[in-house]
């Protein structure tokens, strides 16, 4: 298995493309942070307590989740499109091996800048705000926390995704589309029809409770909803896994 | 050793490999050759488990594929050249393959260095021209040393002296006991660096033993014969029984039918100056072609216009043997009736 991740992570590191969406996904909540700071005309952000500055690197860092899902996605859907899955179970005939120890390279990834966005971001805010801000102030541990979370599920489910889909465009789509807008259209016909409370069991709803510094009494709560939002992943991660496995290379 | 036995792939309706058994042999290079969409591709992909038969299976040296943990010392494959991320530089997609299977990094630039490609390691996959992308797969192929070879159309956008590297590698794999499947198009090149083939038509073996015992059995034996008279003596070979008589060249008859003593003896009566007279076999590419005839998906339309037959010689008045019939269309050249076989 050490000598797949090894391989893994050749791959992941050796294509430009994939440097760049780290990157974008790395620096975005930061500059967000930074110019939030820079353009605060009322000098708000100086009274920012942990919970708002937790709110402001959660709130941003579900971007870099999200493209950091989108890294995970390309990762596979680049292996189908361009047919270097072949060489692979031609290298490692026991598809498990290939199959897992990728995502274990990305998670690992979006893992650790997570962290270090989470990290740095607080430092920065800390520093910008004059160090008002504790990590015991409401739900700023538990959001930033969950952050990190949100992001593991989110490499998870693009991976998932990829095996499932294996096109790069239809998978980034529907990792993308689903919480931006099918899950929005979802919402606002439960509204409609009266069933607000199924609401809380939309899985990008329920999964981004975990990133939340207050909780709505209506949800799920950030331990329930990470819950439920991991189900959804690993269903759809052991279908695509599933397939990769059956089916033809 | 590799042993495919009755190996059976679908593909929704269509049987791409239909219950195929062949051994390839160790110490020899064995072609594997059939037309478009015969089902040469799908085999390998199914003996290498890339594609999963429906029935059968393959075994090397007694192992299913499955069970290697580091096949990349066992088995070399190179499947098709394009199997490489564009955005990756060669060297990388090397790295990513050793890493696989444990191999030292020192391996790769030995690899690198064999196939030549050391001054282009670093450059991207997609500034490759086909045949530097022929030579880098076959680069991921050596990079374990492997006991067998399977390769499908490597000499594919190589350049004559590309082509003539990876035939004289073929054959110094073979020759060190290896293992070596090698399918191409180019029937030329296989006829020079096979000792083995294998043909299928329609996912059925038609085929599989010595390429001498192929040609024998299915290619064109005939006699050429040259001569400042040659209407004259083609009115001869009539009378003697030739089976068909083909022009071949201002002063030259293809003979089928007759033998190359008959020919000669009949010459010597006739007083025939003769300028040629040497035994002919028709080529891998022929022997394919006939053997395949049932099994092509895809026959072009139409042909070359067939050259004029030998005219009966007015000096010697109407040929005892009756006039052959008109050709019925096919290869050019054959005007007198189907050769033998």
């Amino acid at each position: 298995m050490i000598d797949a991740i090894r391989s893994e992570w050749i791959k992941i590191t050796t294509i430009t493309s994939t440097w760049v969406l780290v990157i974008v996904g790395a620096a975005f909540p930061l500059v967000i942070s930074l110019l939030t700071a820079a353009f605060d005309g009322d000098d708000d952000f100086r009274t920012y307590d942990g919970s708002d500055l937790a709110a402001v690197i959660a709130g941003t860092a579900v971007v870099s989740s999200m493209i950091f899902g989108v890294v995970a996605t390309l990762g596979i859907t680049g292996e189908f499109s361009h047919n270097t899955i072949r060489p692979t179970f031609a290298a490692l005939p026991d598809r498990w091996r290939p199959l897992l120890a990728k995502p274990i390279v990305h998670t690992a990834i979006s893992m650790v800048l997570t962290i270090g966005i989470v990290v740095v971001g607080w430092v920065l805010g800390a520093v910008l705000a004059a160090g008002t801000q504790s990590l015991d102030d409401d739900g700023a541990l538990a959001a930033l926390v969950g952050v990190v979370f949100l992001a593991i599920g989110l490499t998870l489910l693009g991976y998932g995704l990829g095996t499932l889909v294996r096109n790069s465009a239809a998978a980034i789509c529907i990792l993308l589309l689903w919480p931006l807008v099918a899950e929005g259209l979802i919402a606002g016909l439960l509204a409609v029809a009266g069933a607000e409370g199924l609401q809380r069991w939309l899985p990008y709803a329920a999964g981004f409770t975990m990133v939340n510094t207050e909780t709505e009494t209506d949800s799920l709560g950030r331990l329930g909803g990470g819950l439920y939002f991991f189900v959804w992943v690993f269903a759809v991660l052991a279908i695509g896994l599933w397939s990769a496995r059956r089916r033809d290379a | 050793m590799i042993e495919i036995r009755n190996l059976t792939k679908r593909f929704g309706n269509l049987l791409a490999v239909d219950d195929l058994s062949f051994d390839v042999r160790a110490g020899r290079v064995t072609g594997f050759l059939g037309p478009n969409g015969s089902g040469k591709s799908t085999t390998m992909r199914c003996m290498l488990g890339l594609d999963h038969a429906e029935r059968g299976e393959t075994t090397f040296d007694g192992r299913r594929f499955e069970s290697f943990r580091k096949p990349l010392q066992e088995i070399g494959a190179l499947l098709d050249a394009s199997y490489a991320h564009p955005g990756r530089s060669g060297r990388n997609h090397l790295r990513w393959i050793a890493a696989a299977n444990g191999l030292p990094k020192t391996r790769i630039d030995e690899v690198l260095a064999l196939v030549g490609l050391t001054e282009v390691a670093g450059r991207k996959v997609r500034g490759y021209s086909l045949g530097m992308k022929q030579r880098l797969g076959l680069a991921g192929v050596l990079l374990g040393d492997p006991h067998t070879v399977i390769l499908d159309e490597p000499a594919n956008g190589l350049d004559p002296e590309g082509i003539r590297w990876i035939r004289d590698v073929l054959v110094h794999l073979a020759k060190s006991g290896k293992t070596v499947l090698v399918s191409s198009h180019l029937l030329a090149e296989i006829a020079l660096i096979a000792d083995d083939l294998v043909v299928i038509g329609k996912g059925q073996l038609i085929e599989a033993g010595p390429v001498d015992q192929f040609i024998d059995r299915h290619a064109t034996r005939w006699v050429r014969v040259r001569t400042p008279q040659p209407a004259r003596f083609a009115d001869q070979l009539r009378q003697l029984g030739a089976r068909s008589l083909d022009p071949a060249g201002p002063d030259g008859i293809d003979v089928h039918g007759l033998e190359i003593e008959q020919i000669g003896e009949a010459a010597a009566k006739g007083g025939i100056v003769l300028h040629e007279l040497s035994p002919q076999t028709a080529s891998l590419e022929d022997a394919f072609l006939k053997a395949t005839a049932q099994s092509r998906e895809f026959v072009a339309g139409g042909g070359v216009p067939a050259p004029a037959p030998i005219p009966p010689s007015p000096a010697t008045g109407p040929p005892i043997a009756p006039p052959a019939p008109p050709p019925p269309p096919g290869p050019p050249g054959q005007l007198y009736g189907a050769p033998g076989t």
